[in-house]
């Protein structure tokens, strides 16, 4: 079955532009899982430094932990809009 | 560096690191303002910024306007020791009034780059939930 | 758990600052004091300021200030003939500290105005670290 390719741009513009020639929607979703993991792995670290008190910067910590949280938020909006169009695709009568 | 990057964001990251350094050194510059022989330290990171800021970079061609620059994810800021004669006999070299005003800019410029931070991350929150 | 070395800095300039204005204010109350324990007249006492340093934390090793030590003034007392006096010695003198009051004045504004420094830069380092926190919000 072909999945409809949905454009990362609507969701997010400008995006960092990918390899020209068809990247697969799928490759494009393990990359951004990836990334939402790495992020959340920094926050986790950043937080474990404060705490030891080796970063000393607060607008660190806090920075990491917010782009953390925007990678999910973006993530699972996503993830709503593939299951979205899984539904909408599953309900056309063939 | 995420999806998320892009130069000002960098910048803004980095100046609050610098603010942040040049609290603590204030703070130390004032906790020793009577201390015989103690030298001031500043924190130089501006120039550097604007440098990197405003370079072309050359050997990274930049397709996109969101690539940043090598210069710019290398520049930290750092703290240096002013070794200048005192006019004090104690040979101590620190003029409160002076780092009085340093702290004063100081906290506005930590304020401002949280601010326009804050913006940022809101502006990339509204796009992310569709403009609800 | 270490948090905030501005904190610790501001805080080791504000405790520095008030035992110098402790050491003032005893160095005043005594300026008449003929008899101490260890005997012979009350001598000036004065707080000896280090810069205190730690391994470079982000390449800045400043940690603020620390009092080493509490010097007593070695200076002579002060003779005042006054035979009738308990204290005098064979010679009717009576040995009083080696204290000048309005030196002694001066060095308190000194160490209140200091205070008040450090306690304003204590402040500003609140200021920065509550600004942090709402980041994003």
């Amino acid at each position: 079955m072909d999945v409809t390719k949905i454009d990362l741009n609507s969701i997010f513009p400008e995006t960092k532009p990918r390899k020209t020639g068809s990247a697969s929607f799928g490759t494009v979703l393990n990359e951004m899982l990836k990334e939402v993991n790495a992020s959340q792995v920094k926050a986790d670290e950043s937080i474990q430094g404060f705490l030891s008190g080796q970063i000393q910067d607060l607008h660190q910590v806090v920075a990491a932990t917010e782009e953390a949280r925007l990678m999910l938020e973006l993530a699972v909006q996503v993830r709503n809009k593939v299951v979205e169009a899984y539904q909408e695709i599953s309900r056309m009568q063939v | 560096m995420t999806i998320f990057s892009d130069p000002v964001k960098t910048a803004l990251s980095k100046t609050l690191d610098a603010a942040a350094l040049r609290q603590r050194v204030i703070a130390d510059n004032i906790a020793n303002a009577d201390t015989p022989g103690f030298k001031k330290s500043v924190v130089r990171f501006e120039d550097a910024l604007s440098e990197a800021l405003g370079s072309d970079s050359l050997p990274l061609k930049k397709t996109n306007p969101r690539h940043i620059g090598a210069d710019l994810l290398t520049v930290t800021p750092r703290s240096e020791q002013v070794k200048t004669t005192s006019l004090r006999a104690d040979g101590n070299n620190v003029d409160v009034d002076e780092e009085m005003v340093g702290l004063v800019t100081n906290t506005i410029t930590y304020q401002g780059a949280i601010r326009f931070l804050s913006g940022k991350f809101s502006s990339l929150r509204y796009v992310i939930s569709g403009g609800r | 758990m270490r948090f905030f070395d501005a904190f610790a800095i501001s805080g080791s300039g504000l405790t520095a600052e008030r035992l110098r204005l402790d050491l003032i204010a005893n160095n005043l109350a005594n300026v008449h004091s003929t008899r101490t324990a260890e005997g012979g007249p009350y001598r000036r006492q004065v707080p000896v300021f280090a810069q205190h340093l730690e391994a470079a934390r982000g390449g800045f090793a400043g940690a603020g200030v620390v009092v080493e030590a509490i010097l007593q003034d070695e200076s002579p007392p002060i003779k005042v003939l006054d035979p009738g006096h308990p204290d005098a010695d064979q010679d009717g003198y009576v040995n009083y500290p080696n204290i000048n009051v309005a030196n002694e004045m001066v060095d308190m504004i000194g160490a209140s105005r200091a205070y008040e420094a450090n306690a304003t830069v204590f402040e500003a380092a609140k200021e920065l670290a509550q600004r942090a926190l709402d980041l994003g919000r």
